[in-house]
Order: structure tokens, then C-alpha cells, then sequence
């Protein structure tokens, strides 16, 4: 059983580099991500694309912990398949690209800078996914979407507070209920698997 | 009964005029119109966009019960943007209030403006509905081939979309197996079936992780080798061969340009679309 910091570290003689597993898992990553993304647009929706639950966001978040860019390439690409499916314009969804990258770069970068181990073996490994994963990724993420829907003329000054909260709640306890589900139950498997990323890309 | 071909949202029948079409004109459809709403503020435009939409869909003889399939989208659209507007609009002294509802006055120009914005995102949702109706993942890649995309970004568009219907195929195998333990879906509460719909996830992507070393394996029995964006060598497109590139798509990338074009001209140098030259704004009341 390797040690928590162990995960993150490259072993002696460990060559690390992209191949076609990490093409693979990003592919099916954004369309197991649209197939929630759209499940959670559609069940209680606020309108453009912003929902009261959205449990996409959980495999943002996870997935970039276990695959780096991949991961958050594959957040930052299904959105734009979920948000369609469930009836946003291309040029809203658009403007939710950097939204959606916040929401899993941070949690990957948090997660490797303070060593973190995703398979969730000490309270400070679920401080962290909760500090990064859940409060910080989405208030960044939300912060951006208002912005980008205010500045599209698509909602007023007075309700940004409304699609704020709406956002940060509805990606925020998806996020902390089935974001810790995952790492939880798969992380075992996964940093044993060659997809896994100890770096950004490899 | 015609023969039916499947799209992205549904199915097609075979003899509809959108499949003499180059995939490239349906991906650049979606682009190049996709910006046409984004740009026009002046309702009535949007509205004929939308009745042209329409009557393309009924051209390239889309089931028009896929648009009602999202009857429930637009409807909770025009809520949310008729809340968000009235009841979160703002107030300035100028205003023309129709309605008092204790400290919330409800005025024309916060409606006038929720409704600019529903045509707006009408016309655009339109679109993307369309484009979804008549494309197919083959579609899609071949598309972006033919636009010189790298060939990894291609794959990974055709592998994400094929995805989407397995991951689709496993949700459904997933709920089959709770029926079949006599798990009662109709019976559990809204927020049970949020939670439980969620939950799914974990399964989900289990059974991804699994089928990527599946496929890694097969693309790399067949020799392919991820070596970047651009440095890949050079592969046979044997799909993209199939489809030739007619006058009729020539001409219509030719006016969804211009159309773009005239947009902008118009909009920025004589500023017709905009939201001020409505007739919406000549109405007064009192």
C-alpha cells in the first residue's frame, strides 16, 4: 500500500508520458459528464443552462484530480454538450468555457500542490476536496458565469445574486455529496491505473 | 413507413434534402447562425429567425415533436427570464409601472426587456436544436476533418459522442438492475430520485475507466500513438472521401457568411438591429 504522499511522487525509473489511455479516458469522461451534466440541467432548472443540482460538476472536479489536464479538458468540453442537449445557446455555453475550467483546474492543482491523496485517507484530504473541490472552484466558476451571462445582457445587476447562489449551490452539494462518493470509491482503483496523471499530463 | 437514418437527438427520414448536404456546411451552420442572435438585439429580426428556423425544420423534414420535447426548456426560459426581469429588474423614476405587488413594482421597460432577450435566446436554441436533429457523430467528425482539425481532436469528438450513447446504454442497464430489485422509481419522491439519478455517477465512470483501457488497447494494436496535436504522421481519411463538397454547399457557406457579414455592417455602422428601433419601444402607456 504505497504512503499518501507517495501517490503524487514519480517512482525511480517511472517514465510517465501521454498515450492513448489518456485519449480514451478523456473522451469518455466528457460523455459520461454530459449524460449527468444533462441529467442535472434538466431536473431543476434556473435557466441558461444554470441548475439548482448539478451533479456534472463531481466529475469535473474528481476527474481532474485523477487525470490532470485530461480531466480538466474533459470538464471544460462536456458542458457544452450537456448545456445543448438541455437547451442552452452555443454562445452561453461559450461563455461558461472558463467557468468550467476553473471548477477543475483548482481542485487538481490544489490536490497536487498540498499533496492530497484523492483516495481520502486522512480528514485533511477532505478539508482540502472540500475547501478546493466544492467552495472554491464553484465560487470562482459561478463568479465568472454571472459575469459572462450580466455581460451578454442576460440577466440584470438585481439577479445576479439569484443565478449566484443558484449556481454555487447547485454545483456545491453535488459536488460535496458525490465528488467525495467518487474519490472515495474509485480513487483505490484509479491511482493504481496507467490514466492516472501524477502530473499535469502525464 | 420511410426509411429513418439516426441524429444526434432523434431520427431522420432518409429522403430529407439535408443530407445531400457536405457535413462541413451543417457544422459551419451551427457556428456561423449560431452568432446571428448573439448580435440582434431588435425582436422582430429574431422572430422572423425563429419562423425561418421553423420552416427549416420543416424543409429538411425534421418530426417537429423534438421541438416539443423542449417545451418544458422554453417554458421554464421564458419564467426564469420574466422573474429575473419584473421581480429583479431594477427601478429608476422614468420607469412605467404596470403593476404594484407590495414593494415590488412591476414595469414595462424591465418586461419590454425579458422579452427581447426570450426571442433572443429562442431563435439561438432554435438553432442548436436543429443542428442536433440532423447531425450524426460521423457528421460531426468528417466535419471537422474537413475543416483541417487535427486528427486526435476528431477522434476524440467522435469517441466523446459514441461515448455519450454508452454511458446512455449503462444508465439504463444500471436502473434495469434496481427494477429488477424491486426498486419502485415512480414511487420515490423528486428529491429521492434527484439524489438517487445522481448517484449513478459513481457506476458511471467506474465502468468509463474501464472501457478506456478497452479502447486504448484497440487504438494501440492498431499502431496509432498519441504524439501531440500537430506531429502525428499522416493517415488515410478513408470516411471524409465519401463525401464530396457540391455547388449547393459552396453557395450556402457562401450567404451564411455574407448574412454574418451584413450583420455586423448594419448593426455597427447603422445600428438597425438594435433593441431601440423595436416597435416594442413605441409602445407608451397612459
Amino acid at each position: 500500500m504505497p504512503s499518501a504522499k507517495s501517490v503524487w511522487e514519480v517512482e525511480p525509473g517511472e517514465v510517465r508520458k501521454p498515450g492513448t489511455v489518456h485519449i480514451a479516458i478523456m473522451a469518455l469522461l466528457i460523455g459520461v459528464g454530459a449524460v449527468a451534466g444533462t441529467f442535472g440541467s434538466l431536473s431543476v432548472p434556473l435557466g441558461y443552462g444554470v441548475t439548482g443540482f448539478w451533479p456534472g460538476v463531481a466529475v469535473q472536479a474528481v476527474g481532474s484530480i485523477w487525470f490532470g489536464m485530461w480531466g480538466v479538458l474533459a470538464g471544460f468540453l462536456f458542458p457544452f454538450i450537456s448545456n445543448s442537449l438541455a437547451g442552452a445557446p452555443l454562445y452561453v455555453s461559450f461563455a461558461y468555457l472558463p467557468s468550467n475550467l476553473l471548477q477543475g483546474i483548482i481542485p487538481a492543482w490544489a490536490f497536487k500542490f498540498f499533496k492530497a491523496d484523492p483516495r481520502l485517507t486522512k480528514g485533511s484530504d477532505y478539508l482540502h476536496y472540500i475547501i478546493w473541490g466544492v467552495v472554491v472552484n464553484n465560487l470562482a466558476g459561478a463568479a465568472w458565469a454571472v459575469t459572462a451571462l450580466q455581460w451578454f445582457g442576460l440577466i440584470t445587476v438585481e439577479s445576479v445574486p439569484l443565478f449566484f447562489s443558484g449556481w454555487t449551490i447547485g454545483n456545491g452539494v453535488p459536488s460535496l455529496i458525490f465528488g467525495i462518493i467518487l474519490l472515495k470509491a474509485l480513487s483505490p482503483l484509479v491511482v493504481r491505473h496507467r490514466s492516472f496523471v501524477k502530473g499535469w499530463w502525464a | 413507413m420511410p426509411k429513418m437514418r439516426r441524429s444526434l437527438l432523434g431520427y431522420l427520414p432518409e429522403e430529407s434534402p439535408i443530407f445531400s448536404l457536405h457535413p462541413v456546411t451543417k457544422v459551419l451552420f451551427l457556428l456561423v447562425v449560431s452568432a446571428y442572435p448573439m448580435l440582434t438585439q431588435l425582436p422582430e429580426a429574431n422572430l422572423a429567425g425563429s419562423l425561418f428556423m421553423l420552416a427549416l425544420f420543416k424543409a429538411a423534414k425534421v418530426d417537429l415533436s423534438v421541438i416539443k420535447g423542449y417545451k418544458m426548456a422554453f417554458v421554464n426560459l421564458f419564467f426564469v427570464i420574466a422573474i429575473a426581469y419584473t421581480f429583479f429588474g431594477g427601478y429608476r423614476p422614468e420607469y412605467t409601472v404596470l403593476l404594484r405587488l407590495g414593494p415590488i413594482r412591476v414595469c414595462w421597460e424591465n418586461l419590454r426587456w425579458a422579452i427581447l432577450v426570450y426571442l433572443q435566446l429562442v431563435l439561438a436554441i432554435l438553432v442548436i436544436i436543429f443542428f442536433l436533429s440532423t447531425m450524426r457523430e460521423r457528421d460531426v467528425v468528417v466535419g471537422l476533418r474537413t475543416l483541417r482539425l487535427p486528427f486526435v481532436v476528431c477522434y476524440l469528438a467522435g469517441l466523446s459522442l459514441r461515448s455519450i450513447g454508452l454511458s446512455i446504454i449503462d444508465f439504463f442497464t444500471i436502473r434495469e438492475a434496481e427494477k429488477a430489485r424491486a426498486l419502485d422509481l415512480a414511487e420515490l419522491p423528486f428529491s429521492e430520485k434527484v439524489k438517487k439519478f445522481g448517484l449513478y455517477i459513481v457506476p458511471l465512470v467506474g465502468l468509463a475507466i474501464r472501457r478506456a483501457e478497452e479502447v486504448s488497447n484497440a487504438l494501440d494494436s492498431r499502431a496509432f500513438r498519441f504524439s501531440g496535436l500537430f506531429k502525428g504522421g499522416k493517415r488515410t481519411d478513408y470516411i471524409p472521401k465519401k463525401y464530396k463538397i457540391r455547388g449547393a454547399d459552396v453557395a450556402l457557406i457562401a450567404i451564411m457568411f455574407a448574412f454574418l457579414a451584413a450583420i455586423v455592417f448594419v448593426n455597427y455602422q447603422y445600428g438597425w438591429l438594435r433593441a431601440e428601433n423595436s416597435l416594442l419601444y413605441r409602445v407608451r402607456f397612459g
